[in-house]
Parts: C-alpha cells; sequence; structure tokens
C-alpha cells in the first residue's frame, strides 16, 4: 500500500505575504489566556513556564497553557495553530537556539500575528541574524521578536528564572502591555 | 580561474564573521571561494561572486542547519556593502 507523507516547508512558503500588520494589542493582559508553544529545544519547557509565571505575578493573567509542537525546525503545524488561536489570546514561542529553529520560531510569531494572535517569539542572541532573514523572507522585516543571551540549554532552572525576568520587559513591550504602576 | 588577493579575502572574511560564529555554534564551518566566472549574460564582475561552502564538524547537529534560503538571505546582508555576492551555497552531504 502506498502512503503519502506530507511534507512542511522549513521556510514557510505557504505563509508568504506582503502583510506587515501586528494584530490588535489587548492593552491589558489581566485575565488573559495565554499560550506556550514549545518547540522541544532543551530548556524551552522551563523557560516557556518560568515566563508564564512571570506574567501570572505581574499581570493577573487568566490561563496559561503549554502546547508542544512536534519538530523544533518546521513552523506550526495549521491543526495546532488553530488550536491555540482557538483557545488563546496571545502566545509565546521558544526557544530558538539553533540556525533551523530560530528561523522557525520567529515564522510561527509571523504566523500567529497574521492569523489575529499577539505573539512573542523568542531566540538566543547567537541565531539573532537566522530570525532576522527568516522575518525578511517573510515580507516582515521589522518584525520585532526577542534575543536572549546565549545559551540556553544548559542553564538550570534557577538560571532560566532569571533569564525569564530579563525577558520580561521585551515581552510586554511586542506585547503592547499597560504596566502596573 | 577566479583568485582574490588577500586584502580581498580579508573583507570576505571581515563581512562572513558573524555568519561564521553563528554557523560554528551548531557545529559547521564556512568556506568560500570565488566563483570561476560569471555566467555569459551575467554583469557581474568575475570573481564577485563567491561559491559559500558549509562544512559539518565531528559535533555538527544535524537538524539544526538553517534552511539554504534563510543563509542565503544572511549572506546577502553580510555581503552588502562589499563588491561581493553570493552565488550558491553548498550544504554537507545529506541536506
Amino acid at each position: 500500500m502506498t502512503t503519502m507523507e506530507v511534507l512542511i516547508d522549513p521556510t514557510g512558503a505557504s505563509e508568504r505575504t506582503s502583510d506587515m500588520t501586528l494584530s490588535l494589542r489587548p492593552g491589558t493582559l489581566a485575565g488573559l489566556r495565554v499560550g506556550l508553544l514549545d518547540n522541544t529545544k532543551p530548556n524551552a519547557t522551563t523557560l516557556l513556564e518560568a515566563l508564564g509565571d512571570e506574567l501570572r505575578q505581574r499581570h493577573g493573567i487568566g490561563s496559561v497553557t503549554m502546547y508542544t509542537k512536534d519538530y523544533f525546525g518546521t513552523p506550526v503545524k495549521d491543526e495546532l495553530r488553530d488550536e491555540i488561536v482557538r483557545e488563546c489570546d496571545l502566545v509565546v514561542t521558544a526557544v530558538g537556539d539553533c540556525g533551523s529553529c530560530s528561523a522557525a520560531t520567529v515564522l510561527d510569531g509571523i504566523i500567529f500575528e497574521r492569523h489575529g494572535l499577539p505573539a512573542v517569539s523568542i531566540v538566543s542572541d547567537s541565531f539573532l541574524m537566522s530570525g532576522q532573514a527568516m522575518a525578511s523572507l517573510q515580507g516582515f522585516p521589522g518584525y520585532d521578536f526577542l534575543a536572549a543571551t546565549h545559551p540556553i540549554a544548559s542553564l538550570s532552572a534557577e538560571e532560566l528564572k532569571n533569564r525569564a525576568a530579563e525577558l520580561m520587559a521585551g515581552v510586554e513591550r511586542i506585547l503592547g502591555a499597560e504596566v502596573a504602576a | 580561474m577566479a583568485t582574490t588577493t588577500e586584502p580581498e579575502a580579508q573583507v570576505i572574511d571581515a563581512a562572513l564573521a558573524d555568519f561564521r560564529q553563528m554557523m560554528a555554534s551548531d557545529g559547521y564551518r564556512v568556506l568560500w571561494a570565488p566563483d570561476p566566472a560569471p555566467a555569459p549574460d551575467s554583469a557581474t564582475e568575475a570573481g564577485t561572486r563567491l561559491t559559500v561552502t558549509i562544512e559539518a564538524g565531528p559535533e555538527a547537529c544535524a537538524d539544526c542547519l538553517s534552511p539554504t534560503p534563510v543563509m542565503e538571505a544572511i549572506l546577502q546582508k553580510q555581503l552588502a556593502g562589499t563588491p561581493y555576492t553570493v552565488g550558491s551555497v553548498t550544504l554537507p552531504s545529506g541536506h
């Protein structure tokens, strides 16, 4: 019997448009449903959980749900994208700490923005170029994403908490979040 | 056969330094050589088009290599402001 395997283009060619419009920002994050998209790279889960904790403490978000990609080097599959768009008000995706996964992480953020969901993509600063190149290929050269200090994979849980705290100002900037005085 | 002078090589190496560093983080080496000759219908000056070769080191992460269009976009950006352009990118076998 012949079976067909679906191939996913790592450059996201099917997603390319000239749309450089960000989705509508919510203003306040209080009560919102946050999706965390784990790309399965080492420490992605722990970093995202720490970011979820920060968002809870600083903004009183409503819920946090972790989602997991099945492969870090390609864009989020349509089914998972639709699930997140349906169930969340914003999404944080991490972590791009290699060439392919940093490009895919930035592409995921652009995909969510184009489907109406504010998104924060996090890569390590060693792979900033890969993320920027992907954004340019997507027709979104100024797409704003976060570059965390490299490395991520070797950090302890405590160090990841600190890294998450360092990233929060950027998360709030990208989401256009009001910060409590 | 096209060749580059030492100062020309220094310009190219300087332009590609950040790319090299990024690729090294995934265990890859970046080599370059001038294309032997421009295409017959090309206005590109001989020797200004580069063939970039990506070599896998012993610790290379096979799944971590950026997609070729992403690498080409990075290389074009890094070489902007120099007389050089990317002619082709050759990946390690198996990619």
